[in-house]
């Protein structure tokens, strides 16, 4: 089975990324236009997508340098927004066939969220041609992206250039309202969150990064208490 | 932008690459606490929401409405139709005539 696989499991992977390439590519415009809006230049916001391949974080890294937060600020900001990709790769690690530390290494750097999800339905174990194929097309999707938003960003007239800032704000939005129709304690997880950044910033004018670290651990540590945990294995 | 952002970039990647990397090169990883692993999922929930308050709320200013009705716009049409482009350019074009509007 494995000997016919080889090539076709590559065309596979391919067709099985191509709908994260066609949703990662509206984001990571929206990535670049809020990249340009934030005074990155081109080279950096292009960077960012290659080098990262994350989405929430790096709109969060963006924004955080906007504030002018600290180098470290920020890394230790994205490292905790980022810390579930420890749950998601222990559990698709097990089932890739890839035995050499180099290549599985680079099948980690593109687990992300999306990436994770459509190889996790795959039956049995999972091959390294696929997984190529599927992580390819999606960065292919996320890079092509923030390079169009980046230049669709610079002929957009003055004054909407301004409101391009609300769509960091949309596009969280709009991913915590799909989480919260799947799970609807997690509003009340996110409001408590919401409620602590404030408080930090705007009355004990805490640095935005270490509000930020604050905020979110409190959170979901009463989170962690109040929910059971079947919430989410009802509806994964 | 006058800082040098390579450095915040980089890092960043090292930071998003690691919790990836960790588990495809360790072997034990997926039998964590199940308290942790509720935590590590909740994260991304807290994010969100801190995420959203107060920058939404500061990034407008004077006018804080252009924010608010603008991510209300985008959750509103996200919770009735689904997606995320629609809510996004909607979300834009009443941000866009809120600020407007208030200028007049």
């Amino acid at each position: 089975m494995r000997s016919v696989g080889h090539e076709h499991d590559l065309l596979r992977g391919i067709r099985s990324g191509s709908p994260i390439c066609i949703g990662y590519f509206p984001a990571a415009v929206a990535f670049g236009l809020v990249a340009r809006d934030a005074g990155l230049l081109f080279g950096d916001a292009l960077l960012f997508s290659v080098t990262n391949f994350a989405g929430a974080s790096q709109f969060f890294a963006v924004n955080l340098i906007e504030s002018g937060a600290l180098l470290y600020e920020v890394v230790i900001g994205v490292l905790l927004v980022n810390l579930r990709y420890l749950l998601m790769s222990a559990s698709l690690a097990p089932r890739i066939e890839e035995r050499s530390p180099l290549i599985r290494g680079m099948l980690a750097f593109g687990n992300t969220d999306e990436v994770f999800a459509v190889a996790s339905a795959q039956q049995g174990s999972v091959s390294t041609r696929f997984m190529i194929g599927i992580e390819v097309v999606s960065w292919a999707g996320w890079v092509s992206g923030t390079v169009t938003g980046f230049l669709v960003g610079s002929v957009l007239p003055g004054p909407l250039q301004h409101s391009i800032g609300i769509t960091l704000y949309a596009m969280f939005t709009s991913l915590l309202v799909k989480e919260c129709r799947r799970v609807p304690k997690y509003l009340i997880i996110a409001l408590i969150a919401a409620g602590i950044n404030s408080a930090a910033v705007l009355i004990f004018q805490i640095s935005t990064g270490w509000a930020f670290a604050l905020s979110m651990t409190i959170a979901a540590g009463i989170g962690t208490i109040l929910t059971t945990g079947r919430e989410e294995e009802e509806s994964v | 932008m006058s800082r040098d952002l390579i450095p915040f970039i980089l890092l960043s990647a090292a930071v998003t690459f690691m919790p990836r990397l960790i588990p495809f090169l360790l072997k034990g990883l997926d039998s964590l606490p199940p308290a942790l692993v509720r935590f590590l999922r909740l994260m991304p929930v807290a994010a969100l929401g801190a995420l959203i308050f107060p920058g939404v709320l500061i990034d407008f200013q004077p006018s804080v409405l252009a924010g608010l009705a603008g991510i209300g716009i985008s959750a509103l049409i996200t919770y009735i139709r689904g997606g995320m482009i629609i809510p996004i350019l909607s979300s834009i074009l009443v941000t866009f005539a809120v600020i407007e509007l208030s200028v007049l």
